[in-house]
């Protein structure tokens, strides 16, 4: 009995005494090194209020509110945006807070302290056939918010890296000491984590710029023409774009473009080596200025070549009701100056071609016959030649290479007010709806004189 | 009763730390709420060996490190934290990124190679030396499934690792002299070119800038390249050199710099009995001199030594040429 007594005295004494010196030394170890990370693009209440199309901020510059969940087919979890908007994106992840407490309590241990700031970086990646486009990498902000424009549409992926170095105690004191630093007196030996935090985001960024339109014009009296000859050189030429500070600039070899888009753009005097309009007449519908904000998309028009009186560049901003499918769409209809004129008896060829900036396409628009123009009056593509009196459109002789041509005069208009106005009406539209209409006059002339005379 | 003031002194405290932004959260609506799970896998870093990756690194040398997690397998997740991800499906190849980060510095270095490398692998140099460097992963992947609704959902799969590694210092010092004779002044002083070479070793450019190193005390500004970063960095007198006169008193700056942790008290300089080997200290170290003064050498150089914390050391010859 003794014996058990002694044997339960011992027990009781490690009891109260062991236990307090085991805790009092109690090692300890992060049960993780990665926590999460919440990441969004807008949805502050100033950015909700925000129209999709965007408004200027104080600064100028043009911000939006991310479109809705599902926007244009989109699954759940894509974040809709549309191109040359300005967006934030917000991150935040534990690691970045001011106090190590809540990391702690993820890491499961204590008496930690944060070495230094966090670091975090934003690589915006895109998304093509071939994989992976890192188009930024570094930016070296360390802050928890990004400023994000997308130039041009397409699929991206924003990233974000956090990363912060934690110190803390292998050893820890028990809750009755009262420095955790120390255990028995002596400063403990610390250790380093790195705890990290990731998180992506799918954001699409939308089309909302109407496509470019070229259209060539060539009689069928210059030598090696042909209809064929006409499109392969409006390709030729569509593709020989030049890039200004990284952008592609689509009939830029057409126009002198002023720096301040105020100043707007005049038809440049020099056109060498653009063979096409050595030969024929060019006009080019175009996005300008170039990447501007959805609200304020705009084309302008540049005229060039015999067929045209005058050299002569205008810009037509686009309508500004399309709410409903948030598509642009440019109409621009061309006065007497940008109007097309040829000559009576004269076969000549008419060609069109389409870019669009969502992808890389330099296609011919088709030219639509009598029985299909309302195709194009109803939103097909293409082009045609139309006249105010339906019955005249029979006046205007086919060839079977393609060209065009008109037997009577209707030019100028007070000598031939019997006759009909006819006009060119060319129509192209990406995919997802943004669309550019060109409406441009078309003179039938009696002699040569006309246009000889002119400065082109 | 007690409970509510421990309630009410624990709300107290929450808002102090929430009211405390530091400055890389600002402007930032934090917290915010989120029902979205977030599929976190587990990854560990390792050299591409399999072995474990050491506690020190070599500056700037290249190692190939391979990261291993659930999240370059053939499927994603069917769940995590009790939702399901029904019929999920991997929609794209990973996206990895790899960084040396320096918290001494507050820099990254986003890794990237040119050769094909597999999807978790990358070659990363860590060109800063430090000793609370890291070596980190970050991987996303698009995954895509069916939510209770039964809608198409896209969601990113996350895994990220970081491991503390010391950066060893490889990179001599490289401290220079401003000199100083009456009127006229020149600085001399290399800077490492190309930067982060390896394997050492290093190569530097000499710098000559300012008056005192023309014989007619004009201007100057030349560049001598290609000399080994290091112990032995003698100038030859066609490469360039400090012109005296009988009458000149010279005076001395040091230019301080090294790419981590200079020892201060290890720079000396001084006019030394030729180039080879150890300096030969003519006259006071560490101090100017009047020409006539001191017995000048027949090949007089001025020299420049230094180390650094991690005991890579430098020492540059400067040749001196008397002039009438």
């Amino acid at each position: 009995m003794r014996y058990l007594f002694a044997r339960l005295f011992l027990i009781v004494a490690m009891v109260v005494f062991c236990v307090p010196v085991i805790d009092a030394q109690q090692e300890q170890q992060p049960r993780t090194d990665q926590l999460p990370m919440e990441m969004q693009i807008g949805g502050t209440d100033a950015e909700s209020d925000l129209p999709y199309w965007g408004a200027p901020d104080e600064s100028g510059r043009w911000r939006g509110q991310v479109l809705p969940s599902g926007f244009r087919g989109m699954p759940n979890g894509t974040t809709n945006v549309f191109e040359n908007l300005e967006y934030f994106a917000y991150e935040y992840s534990e690691i970045f807070d001011q106090d190590p407490g809540n990391v702690e309590d993820e890491l499961g241990i204590e008496g930690s302290n944060f070495v230094g700031a966090p670091q975090m970086d934003w690589p915006l990646t895109e998304e093509n056939p071939d994989g992976w486009e890192i188009i930024e990498g570094e930016e070296g902000q360390n802050l928890a918010r990004r400023s994000s424009d997308f130039n041009d549409p397409g699929n991206y992926v924003l990233t974000n890296a956090g990363s912060r170095q934690l110190s803390f105690p292998l050893v820890v004191a028990s809750d009755d000491d009262e420095d955790e630093d120390e255990v028995d007196g002596e400063e403990t030996e610390r250790g380093s984590v790195r705890v990290t935090a990731v998180e992506s985001l799918d954001v699409v960024a939308h089309d909302v710029t109407p496509p470019d339109v070229w259209l060539g014009f060539l009689e069928e009296s210059v030598a090696g023409g042909s209809s064929d000859f006409l499109n392969r050189e409006l390709r030729r030429a569509m593709r020989n774009q030049s890039q200004v500070a990284g952008h592609i600039v689509p009939a830029l070899p057409l126009v002198d473009i002023y720096g301040d888009p105020a100043q707007g753009i005049r038809p440049r005097e020099s056109t060498a080596g653009l063979e096409l309009i050595q030969k024929g007449s060019i006009m080019a519908a175009f996005e300008y200025p170039h990447q501007a904000p959805p609200a304020l998309k705009s084309a302008a028009v540049v005229t060039h070549g015999p067929l045209f009186e005058v050299a002569k560049a205008e810009q037509f901003r686009s309508d500004e009701d399309c709410q409903v499918d948030l598509t642009r769409k440019v109409s621009a209809s061309l006065d007497n100056e940008q109007a097309i004129f040829v000559r009576r008896n004269v076969p000549f060829w008419i060609g069109a071609a389409t870019s669009d900036n969502s992808f890389s396409r330099h296609e011919e628009l088709p030219v639509f016959d009598l029985e299909e123009t309302a195709d194009v009056l109803n939103g097909g593509d293409g082009f045609f030649i139309d006249a105010s009196d339906r019955n005249a459109l029979e006046r205007i002789v086919r060839g079977d290479d393609g060209s065009f041509m008109f037997r009577l005069p209707n030019y100028p208009r007070e000598d031939f007010a019997d006759q009909p106005d006819y006009r060119l009406v060319v129509r192209s539209t990406d995919q997802v709806g943004n669309s550019l209409e060109l409406e441009v006059p078309v003179y039938v002339v009696q002699t040569r004189a006309y246009y000889e005379g002119g400065r082109n | 009763m007690k409970q509510l003031v421990i309630v009410v002194i624990a709300l107290c405290f929450a808002t102090v730390n929430l009211g405390a932004t530091p400055s890389w959260l600002e402007g930032v609506p934090v917290p915010w709420p989120t029902s979205e799970v977030k599929p976190i896998l587990p990854a560990e870093i390792y050299l591409v060996d399999g072995s474990d990756i050491p506690e020190s690194f070599v500056e700037d040398k290249p190692v190939h490190f391979v990261v291993v997690s659930d999240i370059f397998a053939d499927e994603p997740p069917s769940e995590f934290d009790g939702v399901p991800f029904h019929n999920s499906t991997w929609a794209g190849r990973p996206l990895v990124f790899w960084y040396f980060t320096n918290p001494d510095t507050e820099t990254r270095f986003l890794a990237s190679s040119t050769e094909s490398l597999a999807d978790n692998e990358m070659i990363v140099a860590p060109i800063e030396p430090t000793k609370n460097g890291a070596i980190e992963v970050f991987i996303s992947r698009r995954m895509e499934y069916y939510n209770e609704n039964n809608e198409l959902t896209r969601r990113f799969v996350n895994s990220s690792k970081g491991r503390v590694a010391e950066v060893k210092d490889i990179t001599p010092p490289t401290c220079g002299l401003q000199i100083t004779i009456g009127d006229n002044t020149g600085t001399v002083w290399p800077i490492e070119s190309p930067v982060n070479m390896y394997p050492p070793p290093k190569l530097a450019d000499v710098i000559f800038e300012g008056s005192v190193f023309c014989p007619e005390n004009s201007s100057q500004h030349f560049v001598v390249d290609g000399i080994q970063l290091g112990e032995e960095m003698v100038i030859s007198p066609s490469q360039g050199a400090v012109y005296l006169r009988a009458e000149d008193e010279l005076s001395f700056m040091m230019v301080l710099h090294d790419n981590y942790e200079l020892d201060k008290d290890s720079v000396s300089f001084g006019l030394s009995d030729g180039a080879e080997g150890e300096p030969s200290v003519v006259g006071t170290a560490n101090s100017g001199f009047k020409v006539a003064e001191v017995d000048m050498p027949e090949e007089p150089y001025l020299f420049i030594e230094a180390f650094d914390t991690a005991g890579n050391r430098q020492l540059m010859y400067i040749p001196v040429v008397l002039v009438e």
